[in-house]
């Protein structure tokens, strides 16, 4: 299990608090899913979890172990970052002997296995890859450490559906074998829709949601609905609490959390409350993305809020940023004029 | 073998393994070196080797732990079950390895020419390990390559400059002074004078200094290497001291500026008869360029280069302009206000560095009998100094192939005579447009002081008295052990002194021997100073001063052990007996 405790980070550089008391607990051979916009905090947490930066406060345990400056704890964890670092003249085979030669268990025939499943050359230079091959070539390396944890910083961002959808199948095929822990970050919703159990929402550093999917879907539905006549407002509809109200024509819809069958028999209550009547009444499942802009509504975040703010930072930096950006808007605002 | 070792071990294969090309190519550059050392200096020879063994002691850590100064490479090794000692370690040995994997053949390729294998392997080895630490200390520090090599610069120089800052303000002659044990100390603390430093006659201390200064970086180094920050991508480790850094770089540029190139003009005097005075030192610090503009420029090339290195664009440095403005003012009260009103003119002229045991006084009197000015130029001089009988008549030579002719000429022409330590001697000395020329009263007489307690009063009136401190180029230019203060001195109120007969010059060496060259020295001195022995004494320190009183002069004869009247040779003859 990783244990994450009220782990805050603070950027001294640029002053930016990074992390604000986050608590999570990842169980282990789960998969969980880390979502949120550029800078919520994503690749920070997965970083600290991996033992690479050291938290400032709080603490990150790996079955009961501190990670950071513990071989026996990152001896556990398999991190693929965003940005993986290559030497020069690396081909896949040299990367994997680097990994054979400072890690404990790093398999080779693993490494090869792996590599013939992407169709991957290895003695091929890692600098005539693609990016989609690159990719491979990390995860192929995390999985052949066979670690119990695997940390993904945003491995699946960035590449076309084929080449996705490939990797996430060799991907999630091997982990289910293995049973490792996964936490895996993305931008991308529909993304770890497929591949997570557990979705956790980052914003600006703190933790607004962790979830299981199930649950998320099984208590949050779309409605549509048709009334009798037209004596309709959607004001009528405010007991059940609805999100995303929207008409087409004679057709309502809205998003509701709670059991299907009590919000439908609320619906014709009010109905019929209001010398209406309802024809049909239907429950569509959600999608990700839907639940998510639920959530955030009942959270008191707007999507919009989530989509565009940057991440927290503290007064100074603040202060200076809004200098400097109303220096840059102020100029190209005088020069469009001239 | 425990589990630490074993990782340890592991990161220093990795770094062989990985870094093979670069190691392999260590000897054909060593080789490279040597070769340009010859072509430079015209021999092979230690010198090399001790140039290879530097060179290589800031190549090797820089390209070992230059892992550090990219945010992928840290984030991949820190990601892995390696602790940061373990790597800090295991590639300190990969550095040690490929300096020898290339260190080692090169002293057997010296062993069949031209000298054999093992002279100077050590001096080579204690060089590479010097350099080397500095070097990893500086990379703990920094945050990229160009901010290594400047904070390189500053943890080799930092502390000679200082130390050269506080020397010159005494008022030292340096080319005596840098051979005394209290510099030797000072130089050991700046890294890069050891490549000057290690000879064959490095003693012992010096060599122990540097390697524990060495151990000592290391230590440093380990620590901030534990300490850094994996998320920092600015252009020093610790963010937080970019600025004292920056400021660090300007203040030792300044000085370097500053005082280097000054220090003959307004430190050691070169004037005559003035003192150190605060009027003094504002007077020619802008007399001369150094201070204001040389040391201004210096101070903006170096704001803009290390600004460079931290904010990447032109537009980013000159944001932080104020910084320059606040430094430029800071070091300009501090170069004015402290250096020139508090310490110069408060610190002593000189002071003896060491505990002597013998104390050489030559003592002569002179006045002065007046100047003349130089032949034109198209006369020939045969002259340029020295002692002669009496005055002669100027003549104008003119040597063609029909023989010499002379003529008389409206200057005096002062020929060269043998003998210059008799009395009723004229002693002339060509100083620039003119000869200034002395009649010698006295014989110049050597007096020897062995009484400790005497030797340390002198000592310690060298370092607390108004002492000026001269060149060593004539005997014209003249200390004043005075009651009168520094501003009396002037050229022509010594010189009424030296007229009137009434000034003892003095020239004062003490010397530092050991046991048996003080019982030697004083047992040939019993004897005719012609049997000549040789000593190298320890150490030696010169000044000159004078004795402007009868009173004083018997004062000081009675303190005196011995007395040689008319050496064979100059004054300085004793330097027969002391191999300098």
């Amino acid at each position: 299990m990783i244990e994450i405790n009220q782990v805050s980070k603070l950027y001294s550089e640029s002053k930016v608090l990074s992390l604000d008391n986050v608590t999570l607990n990842i169980p282990k051979g789960s998969i969980v899913g880390l979502i949120g916009v550029n800078g919520a905090g994503k690749s920070t947490l997965l970083r600290i979890a991996a033992g690479i930066y050291r938290q400032d406060k709080g603490t990150v345990l790996i079955d009961g172990e501190p990670v950071y400056e513990n071989n026996d704890a990152k001896n556990k964890i398999a991190y693929i970052s965003d940005e993986q670092f290559y030497r020069r003249g690396m081909t896949m085979k040299k990367m994997a002997n680097v990994h054979a030669s400072l890690r404990d268990n790093f398999s080779i025939k693993k490494f090869c296995s792996l590599a013939e499943e992407f169709g991957l050359d290895i003695n091929r230079s890692l600098s005539g890859f693609s990016k989609g091959m690159r990719r491979q070539n990390d995860i192929i390396t995390a999985l052949s450490c066979e670690s119990e944890y695997i940390l993904c910083d945003e491995t699946f961002d960035g590449l076309d559906p084929i080449t996705r959808e490939k990797t996430k199948r060799i991907f999630i095929k091997n982990v289910a074998d293995s049973g490792a822990t996964i936490l895996l970050s993305s931008h991308n919703l529909q993304e770890l829709e497929d591949l997570c159990d557990r979705i956790v929402l980052l914003d600006k550093g703190k933790l607004v949601l962790s979830a299981e999917l199930d649950d998320l879907k099984d208590t949050v539905n779309k409605y549509q609905l048709m009334f009798e006549n037209n004596k309709f407002g959607f004001d009528m509809l405010e007991p059940l609490s609805p999100f995303a109200l929207a008409q087409s024509g004679q057709i309502v819809s809205f998003i509701a959390a709670g059991e299907e069958r009590e919000i439908e028999k609320r619906a014709r209550d009010i109905a019929k409350e209001n010398g209406n009547g309802l024809v049909y009444i239907e429950a569509l499942p959600l999608s990700l993305d839907e639940i998510f802009a639920y959530k955030l509504n009942t959270a008191g975040l707007s999507e919009l809020s989530v989509l565009t703010e940057t991440p927290k930072k503290t007064e100074e930096a603040k202060k200076s940023e809004n200098t400097r950006q109303s220096d840059y808007c102020e100029k190209a605002g005088d020069a469009e004029n001239e | 073998m425990n589990d630490y070792m074993k990782k340890t071990l592991k990161v220093t294969l990795y770094g062989l393994k990985s870094n093979w090309v670069f190691i392999a190519l260590i000897f054909p550059l060593s080789l490279g070196i040597v070769a340009a050392w010859k072509a430079v200096t015209g021999e092979y020879g230690g010198g090399s080797k001790v140039v290879v063994a530097a060179i290589l002691g800031v190549v090797l850590p820089i390209e070992m732990f230059g892992y550090l100064h990219k945010r992928t490479a840290r984030d991949f090794y820190s990601s892995m079950p390696i602790k940061r000692s373990q790597y800090f370690f295991g590639h300190l040995i990969t550095c040690v390895i490929a300096f020898l994997i290339a260190y080692i053949p090169l002293n057997l390729v010296f062993a069949i020419y031209p000298e054999p294998f093992g002279e100077n392997f050590l001096q080579g080895l204690e060089v590479f390990l010097v350099m080397f630490a500095v070097t990893v200390l500086a990379v703990m520090l920094s945050g990229s390559l160009l901010s290594t090599l400047v904070t390189l610069f500053i943890l080799n120089f930092a502390v000679f400059e200082i130390a050269d800052l506080i020397i010159l303000l005494c008022q030292v002659d340096e080319s005596v002074y840098f051979s005394s044990k209290f510099v030797n100390v000072i130089e050991t603390l700046s890294p890069f004078m050891i490549i000057g430093n290690i000879d064959n006659n490095a003693g012992f201390l010096t060599i122990f200094l540097m390697l524990l200064m060495a151990v000592v970086h290391l230590v440093i180094a380990f620590f901030l290497h534990r300490y850094r920050k994996n998320e920092s991508t600015a252009a020093v480790a610790f963010p937080k001291t970019r600025y004292i850094f920056q400021y660090i770089v300007m203040f030792m540029v300044a000085l370097l500026v500053s005082t280097r190139e000054t220090y003959s003009y307004i430190y050691l005097g070169g004037y005559y008869g003035e003192g150190k005075t605060f009027s003094r030192f504002i007077r020619q610090t802008f007399e001369y360029p150094c201070f204001f503009p040389y040391s201004f420029i210096a101070i903006f090339i170096t704001f803009v280069i290390v600004n460079m290195i931290f904010e990447k664009t032109p537009r980013g440095v000159f944001k932080k302009i104020r910084h320059l403005f606040i430094f430029t003012l800071g070091y300009s009260v501090f170069y004015l206000l402290i250096v020139g009103g508090l310490l110069y003119t408060s610190m002593p002229f000189t002071f003896v560095p060491f505990d002597s045991d013998l104390v050489l006084v030559s003592v002569y009197k002179y006045e002065e009998k007046g100047r003349v000015l130089r032949e034109t130029e198209e006369d020939e001089f045969y002259y340029n100094g020295g002692y002669f009988k009496e005055p002669q008549e100027a003549v104008s030579i003119d040597r063609s192939e029909n023989g010499e002719t002379a003529e008389p000429s409206d200057s005096y022409f002062i020929n060269i005579l043998q003998d210059q330590n008799n009395a009723g001697k004229w002693y002339a000395y060509f100083d620039g447009d003119k000869y200034n020329y002395y009649f010698k009263q006295t014989d110049t007489t050597v007096y020897a002081v062995t009484d400790k307690k005497y030797i340390n009063q002198l000592s310690k009136r060298v370092r607390k008295t108004d002492i000026r401190h001269t060149l060593v180029l004539g005997h014209n230019e003249i200390l004043a052990d005075s009651i009168y203060s520094a501003d009396d001195f002037s050229d022509d109120w010594m010189n009424e002194l030296i007229k009137n007969g009434d000034v003892y010059v003095c020239r004062v060496q003490f010397f530092d021997l050991s046991g048996r060259q003080l019982d030697e020295y004083i047992s040939l001195m019993e004897q005719d100073v012609n049997s000549i022995g040789s000593f190298e004494p320890k150490d030696k320190y010169s000044i000159r001063t004078y004795i402007e009183s009868e009173e004083a002069f018997e004062e000081f004869k009675s303190h005196a052990a011995y007395s040689v009247v008319n050496p064979e040779t100059e004054p300085g003859n004793v330097r027969l007996y002391f191999n300098n």
